[in-house]
């Protein structure tokens, strides 16, 4: 099976600076793929490539098997992209901004109507049909953004940080449309936000300085370094020196008078101890959970992981 | 040609949802008649006093609409003023609105979309003609032996005119994101054009190059009913 999206060696410079260099991307299914990484890291330009609104300095972008060089207006056929900042038409009502949009992705007159409705359905923008562009509320322009990505039924939707800039009951909204999308054609989808990508994506691309510093399943991402402390709740904790006294313990932090966070150096029967120990001594353990927040470190690792491109 | 239909439509569309098209028009409107009464009142005196200047009144049609004071020479004086106001924004506004990238990930041509932004303008030059054919009209009815021949010439090498400043405003949009500097530019080049023809011309090469190049003098053969000169308007 040939693969949907494949980049191969892809290096792009403005003046004088590499924005990314050496690029290798290769997604086969459908479902969604997170392009993680810091702001200025690469993923924008990247994506910009990818849906031929950028020509790379160096490399190869194959749609389906077609280069997005060779014969873009092929390869652009099945893609939908939304950029960082949705392209919209602020004068035109949300039907006519879709229509153009189908319009522009070549689609048959009589398959536009049906096309524009069921958009407009996933996206909840029906009842927004005949409002100017103008008037709508940030979080639902975003929504105009991916309808117009979607309408032609693209195999692939590129999304560039949609979740850029809504409010919390947006974002949530934003990423179960993002994941309904998903369900029968492959996602792109940018962010600089780890647990997004974390609650969205099955595959990670992590992007850093213009290269590709992990790219692997979520799974294995979660695995790639260990988290090294566990959060507690204790109705009756003991002193830091009782703590230290546990195989394994290496620091003690107390987050507040019953949550205690515990530093360990690997050992895998930490919460055993812990449990058994808190059942000897009396200590009342109500929750114990690894530390999540242990993640943003080893975003922080694989971020210095190389060094950056000149 | 279907997409080239479309951007045209919606740049249209764009166009006349702005007030700028729609003042532009207006203020076009107003200055078209102001410069047809101030011509015809001229030659209704001319007639009322009689004599000797009756023997001008010969070619009334011309004295009207094509002369130094006449309808279209009193207009086209002022035409460079309009076209950079609505062709600054063509392609700069799809670039600074991001909605460029809409169009360059869409599996279009990128001719397509200059042309369907040309067409839009040809359209709206088209509007413009028939502002001015207004005045046309009226000189029918007013002037007994009109020359038609003369008037569509006329009309045909102002439209054109039109659309040769339409080419270069559309030109230089591309050229920036902005859209005031895409608007002064246009007017820049515009002059250039116009005063090329009279630069340097004690030298053959530049006097020959120029002579291609210039705006000015091209319109005004139209305006008597030459229209020799419209490949120059076609090859702009």
């Amino acid at each position: 099976m040939s693969s949907i999206v494949k980049i191969e060696h892809l290096s792009h410079k403005y003046g004088s600076s590499w924005a990314i260099r050496d690029i290798n991307i290769e997604i086969n299914q459908s479902g969604i793929v997170g392009l993680l990484g810091s702001n200025g890291a690469g993923k924008s330009t990247t994506m910009n490539i990818l849906c031929g609104a950028l020509n790379q300095t160096e490399g190869n972008v194959f749609i389906n098997g077609i280069d997005v060089r060779e014969e873009p207006e092929l390869a652009k056929r099945d893609i939908g992209f939304l950029p960082q900042t949705p392209p919209l038409y602020m004068d035109l009502t949300v039907d006519e901004y879709l229509i153009y949009c189908a319009d522009l992705r070549l689609m048959e007159k009589k398959r536009i109507k049906p096309a524009l409705d069921d958009a407009k359905e996933r996206c909840g923008i029906t009842h927004f049909s005949n409002r100017l562009i103008r008037n709508l509320s940030g979080g639902y322009r975003q929504r105009v953004g991916i309808a117009q990505a979607i309408i032609h039924r693209p195999g692939l939707v590129v999304l560039d940080e949609p979740t850029n800039g809504l409010d919390p009951n947006q974002i949530i909204e934003v990423r179960a449309l993002i994941k309904e999308i998903a369900q029968d054609r492959a996602v792109i989808f940018s962010s600089h936000v780890l647990t997004e990508v974390q609650i969205l994506c099955k595959e990670i691309k992590m992007i850093e300085s213009g290269r590709i510093v992990f790219s692997d399943s979520m799974d294995a991402f979660n695995n790639y370094v260990e988290p090294h402390s566990v959060l507690m709740h204790m109705e009756n904790p003991p002193s830091e020196s009782e703590f230290l006294k546990i195989e394994g313990a290496t620091k003690v932090e107390f987050l507040t008078e019953r949550q205690v966070r515990l530093y360990f150096n690997g050992n895998q029967e930490i919460a055993e101890k812990l449990i058994a120990a808190s059942v000897q001594y009396g200590w009342r353990l109500r929750e114990i959970s690894l530390d999540k927040s242990a993640l943003d470190e080893i975003f922080k690792q694989l971020s210095t992981k190389n060094p950056s491109i000149s | 040609m279907k997409t080239i239909y479309k951007v045209a439509k919606t740049e249209l569309r764009s166009l006349f949802y702005s007030p700028i098209a729609w003042f532009l028009m207006i203020v076009f409107l107003i200055q078209c008649g102001l410069a047809y009464t101030y011509s015809l009142d001229s030659n209704a005196r001319s007639q009322e006093l009689g004599g000797i200047g009756l023997e001008y009144m010969k070619d009334l049609t011309e004295r009207i609409f094509g002369g130094r004071d006449g309808l279209f020479a009193s207009v086209m004086q002022k035409l460079y003023l309009y076209i950079p106001l609505l062709t600054m924004g063509l392609i700069s506004r799809e670039i600074n609105g991001g909605t460029i990238k809409l169009l360059y990930s869409s599996p279009v041509r990128i001719r397509s979309i200059v042309f369907g932004k040309y067409l839009a303008m040809m359209i709206f030059n088209l509007v413009l003609v028939a502002i001015i054919g207004i005045f046309l009209v009226s000189g029918m009815f007013q002037i007994r032996s009109v020359d038609y021949g003369m008037l569509l010439t006329a009309a045909l090498g102002f439209y054109l005119l039109l659309c040769t400043y339409s080419a270069i405003g559309l030109f230089m949009s591309c050229l920036t994101t902005y859209q005031v500097v895409a608007a002064v530019s246009t007017f820049v080049m515009i002059g250039i054009l116009s005063y090329i023809g009279q630069l340097w011309q004690q030298y053959d090469f530049v006097r020959d190059l120029t002579y291609f190049l210039s705006l000015s003098g091209r319109t005004e053969h139209m305006l008597f009913g030459c229209s020799r000169r419209r490949m120059y308007f076609i090859f702009c």
